[in-house]
């Protein structure tokens, strides 16, 4: 077993973490645990949202050794953190060879826990409960649960977006908007005005599934264990997403009340 | 009735939540259960006339406690279950009425509002917070009896 591939598993392992939206003291954590299963003493891993910095010094005689990683992109999947979690508790037991770890992180980092079939069913039904949650009447359902569904395909089929920050709440929160206003703006003219639609629910029903949950409660953990950085920087991320979100509704809005 | 339907509803958004967030799929049900009963404390406490912050705080303390407890048993994260169980308590509606006020001019009512949201959002923040700062002082306490009885 040598130092660096140890180093290597270590590293990816809080890779995979931090990328699907770990905390930054369970990165660190399970950077330490690798690293003391695989006999490396004196780590320090420093964990950032946007990097990761590991270092091993031993006392005796080798050299240092260090790595740094980028993380440009980020996304969400917590099963990826427990499946890492558990792995790391696991070849902390000591069974498991480097080439082993290494070969599992890879199926772990490919793995999808719910495809994009699930992911829209989930995202109509969710958006069309909270429709009715906020107090929307039963006529809003199937428009809540159809424009929470577009809402979401179509920022799925927009994969460019993911490459500016903020770009996908904004365009989010403007075409469920758009299309809840269009939807019932159409059947008022066709349908009569023997039904009440209130576009407000549906368009905050979806909305419900964009909210920044994952980041909102890392900042509030990572302030707790005082890793001060990574806590002042996802709250700011969290801010700036909610602001995108109504930013994206509310520009629509005024233009509509407006005209 | 009402109730009912509300709480029935709290637990299908935070089921499809946690889904968008890709918990495992074991924690799925007992997620929606945390939220469905974070939902049901600030329901009671707002009828017994408690003000939305206070009754954000309780639900979001209880969430917190529950998830600590069924992260402890099913050996996943704390953060997986509450994700997902907070969303029915987010002040959706309060902080688009604020918007709304704005976009119309209404300056005063729509300080008041946001407000108001910010202060809920800072109460179910105060109280996840509250309860995973006990969690650690917990953890720290046993760790240290478990190293000096070897």
């Amino acid at each position: 077993m040598e130092r660096y591939d140890v180093l290597r598993l270590a590293m990816t392992a809080g890779e995979i973490m931090l990328v699907n939206g770990g905390e930054t003291y369970r990165v660190e954590d399970t950077i330490r645990r690798i690293c003391q299963a695989g006999r490396l003493t004196g780590e320090e891993a420093f964990v950032t949202p946007t990097g990761i910095f590991l270092t091993v010094d031993d006392i005796k005689g080798e050299p240092p050794l260090s790595m740094v990683r980028r993380i440009p992109v980020r996304t969400i999947d917590l099963n990826k953190i427990a499946r890492v979690n558990d792995f790391s508790r696991r070849f902390a037991q000591g069974r498991m060879t480097v080439q082993e770890g290494m070969e599992e992180l890879a199926e772990i980092r490919k793995e999808v826990t719910y495809n994009e079939r699930w992911t829209l069913a989930a995202s109509a039904v969710g958006a069309a409960a909270s429709t009715m949650l906020l107090g929307g009447g039963v006529q809003d359902l199937a428009l809540g649960a159809l424009v929470g569904f577009s809402t979401m395909a179509f920022l799925h089929r927009l994969t460019m977006l993911q490459t500016t920050h903020f770009l996908k709440e904004f365009v989010g929160g403007a075409f469920a908007a758009i299309l809840s206003l269009v939807l019932v703006k159409f059947i008022g003219i066709f349908g009569g005005q023997v039904v009440f639609f209130q576009p407000d629910k549906i368009i905050l029903g979806t909305l419900y599934l964009l909210v920044p949950g994952v980041t909102l409660t890392n900042a509030i953990r990572d302030l707790i264990s005082g890793d001060l950085v990574a806590g002042v920087v996802r709250g700011i991320d969290a801010l700036l997403v909610a602001g995108a979100l109504a930013g994206g509704s509310g520009f629509v809005l005024a233009f509509w009340g407006g005209s | 009735m009402a109730i009912t339907g509300d709480l029935i509803y709290s637990f299908i958004v935070t089921v499809a939540f946690g889904l968008l967030q890709q918990i495992p799929p074991k924690t799925l049900l007992s997620a929606g259960l945390i939220g469905v009963a974070g939902r049901a404390i600030f329901l009671i406490c707002s009828y017994h006339g408690q003000a939305p912050t206070m009754a954000s705080f309780l639900g979001a303390v209880v969430i917190a406690v529950l998830a600590e407890i069924m992260a402890r048993w099913q050996k996943v994260p704390v953060s997986v279950y509450v994700v997902a169980s907070f969303i029915p308590l987010v002040p959706g509606l309060t902080t688009y009425e604020a918007m709304g006020d704005f976009l119309r001019g209404e300056y005063t009512q729509g300080i008041a509002k946001s407000t108001q949201a910010g202060l809920i959002a800072i109460a179910i923040a105060a109280g996840l917070a509250v309860v995973s700062s006990i969690a650690r002082y917990h953890k720290a306490v046993a760790n240290r009896k478990h190293k000096k009885t070897p």
